[in-house]
């Protein structure tokens, strides 16, 4: 959904952001790893019940209910293409900002783990095709996708 | 029945998702194949379970990136309760609301 | 005075009867009559001397009278006659003679068994003699006919009994031979039952142990069975602290998953905290520090519930091993005791049917033993009659050999019967002087041969006939085919190779010249015993031209 925009201080996003640059959230989405930038998550919370929309697309899951929001839910996995993993145990949504700061939205990604914070210097991101998927890093010794959820208003 | 021209929005489930229209915007109510003929200004819109009335609803426009997994015009989203509702726009109902073929004849009154 | 008493004996042929003129006879009457009166005088004088004495002197009258009566009937009576007879005596003689002659050729032939030639030499004879020795002849003729034939009824009677006897001694024999069987298969039943009653008698003893065995394993299966109960009861037991394990487990695995749960949570927490820390900056650069903590304290909760959790299976995995092999072993114990169960049961049928079993064999037993006292009673029994059998086979063997003896009689009687010549069909004297009558008067010897063979194809008791010359040659064979096979024949014909005057019938008949029956002897053809008749045939002036005869076999001679 998108959020008004005098909720936060333009400022302050960008000191938000600034600080957090390079640090991401890391999480399984299938049979990847992915890092969200830290700066654009707003909320990790156990898997919501998702209430399916007739006709929508595979990676639109449906809409949830959040903090007495609506809030339409992504499958992460089917975003980046990633084949199914192995059962998740404790599957979350990652609440994120996608979009411009100008215009941010809030969405929800259904992942089926959240690992860890972790901080990925940009020396060390391979870029990708520069829209959602910004690039691959390692991480812990896995390869990590290092998704530029600002973009995903834009590509997808 | 006649649906009063009242303030506040109907609610309904359709297709597992659960859809609202103003109450503005609702002409006639009928029960229809085991459903619902909701009639319109502009037409009719099935429905397979009425949930109620509300008097009112925060409803926020939908998100573009939703959009772009799901094209149907909307008038919005909201909450009622813990159920997400979208808001449908009379005029441009989604799919999923209009009637499949052979679900139109009515089989109760009019309104 | 028997006057016949004073007459002589007349003996046939006796020349001192025929005398002159003053033959004895007139000489003895003169002595009688001398004898007389000296007997009269005499007698007269001693009553004359008795009367002299004091006697009475009338009986010396009567006397005297008596005598002088004596002596003129002698004198007109006796002395005539006898002079009387003198004169016919000669004439009688001379009947006599003749009749004599008529008389002995009559007893000539009956001696010689020809009643037919006897009666006619009686044509001689007086009337009465004649008709009395026709009647004789004929009574004989008649006794001799009824001789052959009842002779014929002895043989026939002797040959049914024979008959009869074979048959009887035939079945006899079966019923020896079946007696034996019998007697055999009883012995074999009665050993059968003795083996049977020994069989039975072990069976008996067998089933007794078996009963005795039975009580002792079913009292082992009472207590196994117990046994197993008790052990089924402890399986149970075991079972069911194994459960209750088992449901404390699971309430630890919810536990555990609460933990994880609450593991989990923490660990989101942490990561909001870690987002919310690094939101705030510096500010936040403790309480992120604290996230960490929470999160490493999150993931340590997390590991130590995955080795709970791992323990636990292991546990679990123990637990259900052990209530598997509980349940197995509950099943097992289950099925043993089914199974001691239904060996008890099977031990008590078992026991029972000893019982039975044993109670059946004493039976057999005892059952056995009667029936070997009945076979002992039967084989007793069959032995005696075996023994009676043999007596009647024996009995029906002399019936037989009597019946042989009989038929030999009959023969003998036949023969004896057929040494007469009798003028009928069935006397073979009359037969083959009939045959001699026949061929006499053919002059070749082929026309006689014919006529041999004619007459011996009309007689089928007949064996052979034979015609044969004076020094002892062969003159014709006849045989007869129905009764001797080519051998026999061929063995006949070697008669012509013999002189047949040594042969017992040609020395009977050469002997008087008479139709002649040869009693059995042994034959040229076939060695068995035959008889003979024989005849000579004559020429025209009466001589002996040559022999007749014909063989019959003993053996056919009923045929006659």
């Amino acid at each position: 959904m998108a959020e008004p925009v005098a909720s936060t201080s333009g400022n302050g996003n960008d000191n938000r952001r600034a600080r957090l640059e390079g640090t991401h959230l890391l999480v399984r989405a299938g049979e990847y790893a992915c890092a969200l930038p830290l700066a654009a998550v707003r909320r990790v919370v156990r898997a919501l019940a998702v209430h399916p929309l007739p006709g929508a697309a595979g990676e639109l899951e449906g809409l949830a209910e959040f903090g007495g929001e609506p809030l339409p839910i992504l499958n992460l996995a089917r975003l980046i293409n990633a084949s199914p993993g192995a059962n998740p145990s404790y599957p979350v949504t990652v609440v994120v900002w996608v979009g411009p700061p100008e215009a941010r939205e809030t969405i929800g990604f259904t992942a089926d783990a959240a690992l860890e914070v972790v901080h990925v210097p940009a020396d060390a991101i391979v870029a990708g095709d520069g829209g959602f998927l910004q690039g691959e890093a390692p991480v812990g010794g896995e390869v990590v996708r290092i998704l530029n959820l600002e973009a995903l208003g834009r590509d997808l | 029945m006649s649906v009063p021209h009242a303030p506040g929005f109907l609610l309904l489930r359709r297709a597992g998702g659960v859809w609202g229209i103003a109450n503005a915007a609702v002409s006639g109510l009928a029960r229809q194949n085991g459903g619902y003929r909701i009639a319109t200004g502009g037409g009719a819109l099935a429905a397979d379970e009425i949930l109620g009335v509300v008097e009112s609803l925060a409803v926020r426009p939908a998100a573009l990136v939703m959009r772009r997994f799901w094209p149907e015009a909307t008038a919005g989203l909201a909450v009622h309760g813990a159920l997400p509702v979208v808001m449908v726009d009379p005029s441009r109902p989604p799919a999923a609301l209009r009637f499949e073929d052979g679900e139109g004849e009515t089989d109760e009154g009019r309104d | 005075m028997d006057a016949e008493s004073t007459l002589p004996a007349v003996i046939p042929g006796d020349p001192s009867v025929v005398s002159g003129p003053a033959g004895r006879h007139t000489e003895n009457a003169l002595l009688g009559w001398i004898l007389v009166v000296g007997l009269t005088l005499i007698g007269f004088l001693l009553l004359a001397v008795g009367s002299s004495v004091g006697g009475p002197g009338w009986p010396m009258y009567v006397f005297l009278a008596l005598g002088l009566a004596g002596v003129v009937c002698y004198g007109l009576w006796v002395y005539p006659y006898f002079r009387d007879l003198e004169r016919r005596i000669p004439e009688g003689q001379e009947r006599w003679s003749k009749l004599e002659t008529e008389l002995v050729a009559t007893f000539e032939q009956l001696g010689a068994g020809d009643l037919v030639r006897s009666i006619q030499h009686t044509q001689g004879l007086p009337e009465g003699l004649a008709r009395i020795s026709k009647a004789a002849s004929a009574s004989l003729s008649h006794l001799a006919q009824q001789i052959q034939d009842s002779s014929i009824e002895v043989a026939s009677a002797a040959d049914a009994v024979n008959e009869i006897a074979s048959e009887l001694a035939s079945g006899s024999s079966q019923q020896a031979a079946s007696v034996v069987e019998i007697t055999a298969a009883m012995e074999e039943l009665a050993r059968t039952a003795s083996q049977i009653a020994e069989n039975a008698s072990r069976q008996a003893e067998l089933a007794a142990r078996a009963e005795a065995s039975g009580e002792s394993g079913s009292a082992a299966v009472f207590e196994a069975v117990s046994g197993v109960e008790e052990v089924q009861k402890r399986i149970s037991a075991i079972a069911s602290r194994a459960d209750a394990l088992g449901t404390r487990s699971k309430e630890i695995y919810r536990v555990l998953d609460l933990i994880t749960e609450i593991a989990q949570e923490t660990h989101i927490l942490s990561l909001n905290a870690a987002i919310e820390a690094a939101a705030a900056g510096a500010d936040g650069r403790r309480f992120s520090v604290v996230a960490e903590e929470v999160r490493h304290l999150a993931q340590r909760s997390q590991e130590s519930v995955e080795s709970v959790r791992n323990l636990l299976d292991e546990f679990s995995s123990s637990i259900r091993a052990t209530i598997v092999a509980t349940e197995e072993g509950s099943k097992e114990a289950g099925r043993v005791l089914e199974r001691s169960r239904a060996a008890s049961l099977a031990i008590e049928e078992l026991r029972g049917a000893s019982g039975d079993t044993s109670r059946v064999a004493r039976q057999i037993s005892l059952a056995t033993q009667q029936q070997n006292a009945a076979s002992d009673e039967v084989v007793m029994t069959l032995r005696e009659v075996s023994l009676v059998v043999q007596r009647m086979t024996g009995g029906l063997k002399n019936l037989s050999s009597t019946a042989d003896r009989l038929n030999q009689l009959g023969l003998e009687i036949q023969l004896l019967a057929q040494s007469f010549h009798l003028e009928s069909p069935r006397s073979l004297k009359h037969l083959v002087e009939d045959w001699a009558r026949n061929i006499e008067p053919l002059h070749s010897l082929q026309e006689q041969e014919g006529a041999l063979e004619l007459l011996v194809r009309s007689a089928p008791f007949v064996e052979l006939g034979y015609l044969m010359a004076l020094d002892g040659g062969t003159l014709a064979l006849a045989f007869n085919k129905d009764l001797l096979d080519e051998r026999q024949r061929s063995l006949a014909a070697k008669v012509r190779e013999t002189d047949v005057r040594s042969r017992p019938w040609f020395k009977a008949v050469s002997r008087h010249w008479r139709t002649t029956l040869i009693p059995p002897y042994e034959s040229m053809q076939n060695s068995e015993a035959c008889f003979t008749v024989c005849t000579p045939l004559r020429n025209g002036d009466g001589s002996i031209a040559a022999v007749l005869g014909i063989d019959i076999n003993v053996t056919g001679w009923t045929r006659i």
